[in-house]
């Protein structure tokens, strides 16, 4: 694997310090999901990719149950209500990631970390048409898409997020085929979210320093 | 039936801005009918010194890494055709402007795709061979592989797309390295989309038999779908327990 991937998911099992999940939190927030990231894609007209892939802006909900021990088990959905669109709006493209996290807190810190599977699913959109394009000397008419197309796929998840104000910021990396050396991609989402309800820090190593309220992705 | 055959020619100008566009002659295209498609190579008009079998099988992988898309591309063998086939060839054309209208000092390639009812039936890639300047023996290994990579994307369904970054924008010269763009990778997504749950692949893993069924994708589900009402499970256990403390 990629050593700035291996860097990467160390940064997010580093320990810190009081406990993000909590049972019974619901979180509501908004995330930064940079799409296939890693220098998968061409950024720039050179060709030249970058850390960072295709931007788009989710919204985000979890909810946190205790499950075992001091295990946490929290579905979360992400949906960018605003579609991602290619350039010109020819293609609008919309993300809803379902993915089933299972994770605890860091003991005594305010950091948890989770991993899991989820259902990746993109809905795109063309609204067709044609445009003129020369080819040649003579300009030849390229057809838009116009169909709606989903592309499904699993994920595997794995993440950590931090309690700051009674609020949660995350960090997710999202695989997808995960198994496969030529097709795999990874995605990031960073993430703010407020969070309400929810009891005790959870399970048994859970946090004395107990928030009543915040949590977060 | 209605039959597209315009030729497609390597790089030129292009005027409003738009994302990336189809082939054929509707907005309609679903790309050729199996996701899996296999490339033959006729290489007897081809330069000496152009490596072009070890270029198609390079720029068909670039096009096989697409995590959206459910595309297979790769290189089949040897062919003697030089015309419009399903499965597509490749060959090179020493009277490449009486065959593509091109210009041979500017054009180092074409491709042209035949379309049934939104289906890709048949197509071909024509190489730049005459006594041009865009002999394909007069570019850089590196460009080549861009307009390979470029020319395929035709083969494979895809029109001009005017984000600057993608492989198929109308001009390679400005291109250091060969990356696709997100807007190449959702254009090959559109026509060829990637869904785990239908297409038996588990993971990326490929191909697996979905026998017995249910599939893999569907196993996923029954088992997120256990988990959840455990989880509940759990913790209403645990409320019970509190109040009896
Ligand atoms: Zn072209």
């Amino acid at each position: 694997m990629n050593q700035k991937l291996n860097i990467l998911i160390l940064c997010l099992l580093l320990p810190g310090m009081s406990s993000a999940f909590k049972a019974g939190t619901y979180s509501v927030g908004l995330g930064y999901y940079s799409q296939n990231i890693m220098n998968k894609t061409a950024q720039k007209i050179t060709g030249k990719s970058n850390f960072w892939g295709e931007t788009s802006y989710p919204l985000n909900f979890k909810y946190d149950f205790a499950a075992f021990s001091d295990w946490f088990i929290s579905p979360q959905l992400s949906h960018t209500f605003q579609p991602r669109e290619s350039a010109g709006d020819a293609t609008r493209i919309t993300m809803t990631h379902l993915a089933f996290l299972f994770g605890k807190n860091f003991q005594g810190s305010d950091f948890d970390w989770y991993v899991g599977p989820g259902i990746l699913q993109q809905e795109m959109k063309g609204k067709g048409g044609s445009t003129q394009l020369l080819n040649g000397s003579t300009p030849t008419t390229f057809y838009l898409p116009s169909r709606t197309v989903t592309t499904r796929k699993l994920s595997v998840n794995i993440g950590s997020s931090y309690l700051l104000w009674g609020s949660r910021l995350g960090l997710d990396l999202i695989f997808e085929n995960a198994f496969s050396s030529e097709k795999r991609a990874q995605s990031l989402m960073l993430s703010y979210a407020y969070s309400f309800g929810g009891g005790a820090g959870g399970g048994r190593s859970g946090s004395g320093r107990s928030r009543s309220k915040g949590g977060m992705f | 039936m209605k039959i597209y055959s315009t030729l497609i020619l390597g790089f030129f100008f292009s005027m409003n801005a738009y994302s990336f566009t189809l082939q054929g002659n509707s907005s309609n295209l679903k790309g050729w009918a199996r996701g899996e498609v296999t490339f033959y190579v006729n290489t007897s008009n081809c330069p000496g010194s152009v490596d072009v079998v070890g270029l198609v099988k390079e720029s068909l992988e670039v096009w096989n890494n697409t995590p959206t898309s459910s595309l297979k591309v790769k290189y089949g063998g040897s062919t003697t055709s030089t015309s419009s086939s399903s499965p597509p060839i490749v060959y090179c054309e020493t009277n490449f402007n009486a065959i593509t209208g091109a210009d041979e000092n500017s054009v180092p390639g074409a491709a042209s795709v035949n379309t049934t009812g939104g289906q890709i039936n048949s197509g071909f890639l024509v190489l730049n061979a005459s006594g041009g300047q865009s002999n394909i023996a007069n570019l850089s290994r590196k460009n080549l592989l861009i307009v390979m990579t470029h020319e395929i994307g035709h083969v494979l369904g895809l029109g001009h797309s005017q984000t600057a970054n993608a492989v198929m924008y109308y001009t390679y010269s400005f291109k250091t390295e060969l990356n696709l763009a997100q807007d190449d990778i959702d254009g090959i997504s559109y026509l060829y989309p990637s869904d785990e749950f239908s297409d038996n692949e588990f993971a990326g893993c490929g191909h697996v038999q979905s026998v017995p069924p249910p599939t893999p994708g569907q196993m996923l589900l029954l088992i997120l779908c256990l988990i959840m009402p455990l989880a509940v499970y759990f913790k209403t256990k645990k409320r019970f327990y509190l109040t009896h403390l």
